[in-house]
């Protein structure tokens, strides 16, 4: 019977890697009180903006984002690196799509890490 | 999600809501739990429930050439007290999860729907302080479906 070797060292370091970057986390998010009432209300009319202005970009953007991400990879980030270069993405195409009535909303966004890695 | 949908995922979910027993079709006098679509919630009675379709996902392409889409949906549940809003957001968050492989027909088109995959629990938006206080929790969601 064939044998391959080293499957188990290569499976014990695969087992390292994902140890090592599991808890990597990010958040894009929006710290007004009313931010989910204004992005879930969709009866609003909005001079400028839209509900809705987080997870549209989550959605439609997401090879975006994920490009972001390989690009933070390839320059030798972390894994706390990488997610927060795809969290700071969506903030970045979120932004324009924020309502604007004082301006806090929109500036109230953040990307930031929310786990280890 | 082979080829193009006659009617909006909203319109496909309001009758998947009924035929589950969460809402009733709008009539007058008004049945408990009306199911609108989104622009047409009217302000009475209070206990309605509205669904809006939103920007859903889009998953890449098949060899054979269709586009693999899952739609939003958003329902928007309303209620004179927080506790009836609240019940039926819970119970729609029930039912839709419970939806595998359902067949649904609107206005003579079928549709058969795969799944139901909620993104959020029923998010509460507090009351409606600017014109009647009633109160309000919407639910989001993607749906897989296709026109038979």
């Amino acid at each position: 019977m064939a044998k391959v070797e080293g499957l188990t060292r290569l499976s014990a370091r695969l087992e390292n890697l994902v140890k090592k970057h599991r808890d990597a986390e990010a958040s894009t998010s929006y710290q007004t009180p009313y931010a989910v009432i204004v992005h879930e209300n969709l009866n609003a009319r909005h001079p400028r903006g839209q509900a809705k202005f987080l997870e549209q970009p989550a959605r439609e953007g997401r090879r975006d984002i994920a490009a972001a991400a390989r690009e933070a990879g390839r320059r030798g980030e972390g894994s706390q690196g990488i997610v927060l270069a795809a969290a700071r993405r969506l903030l970045e195409l979120s932004q324009p799509l924020v309502p604007v009535d004082t301006g806090a909303l929109k500036a109230s966004g953040r990307a930031e890490l929310t786990g280890g890695g | 999600m082979p080829g193009p949908l006659p009617h909006s995922q909203a319109a496909v979910c309001r009758q998947l809501l009924i035929d589950l027993g969460v809402g009733a079709y709008p009539a007058v006098p008004a049945p408990d739990w009306p199911v609108y679509l989104h622009g047409g919630e009217p302000d009475s009675p209070d206990e309605v429930i509205t669904l809006a379709a939103t920007v859903g996902v889009q998953r890449g392409r098949r060899m054979a050439g269709d586009r693999v889409s899952y739609f939003g949906l958003q329902a928007r549940v309303r209620a004179g007290t927080d506790p009836a809003a609240w019940s039926k957001a819970d119970a729609l968050c029930a039912a839709l999860d419970s939806v595998d492989k359902r067949h649904v027909t609107v206005s003579g088109t079928a549709y058969l729907v795969h799944s139901v995959q909620r993104t959020t629990d029923p998010v509460v938006l507090g009351k409606e302080v600017l014109t009647s206080k009633r109160f309000v929790y919407t639910v989001n969601a993607l749906v897989d479906l296709k026109a038979l």
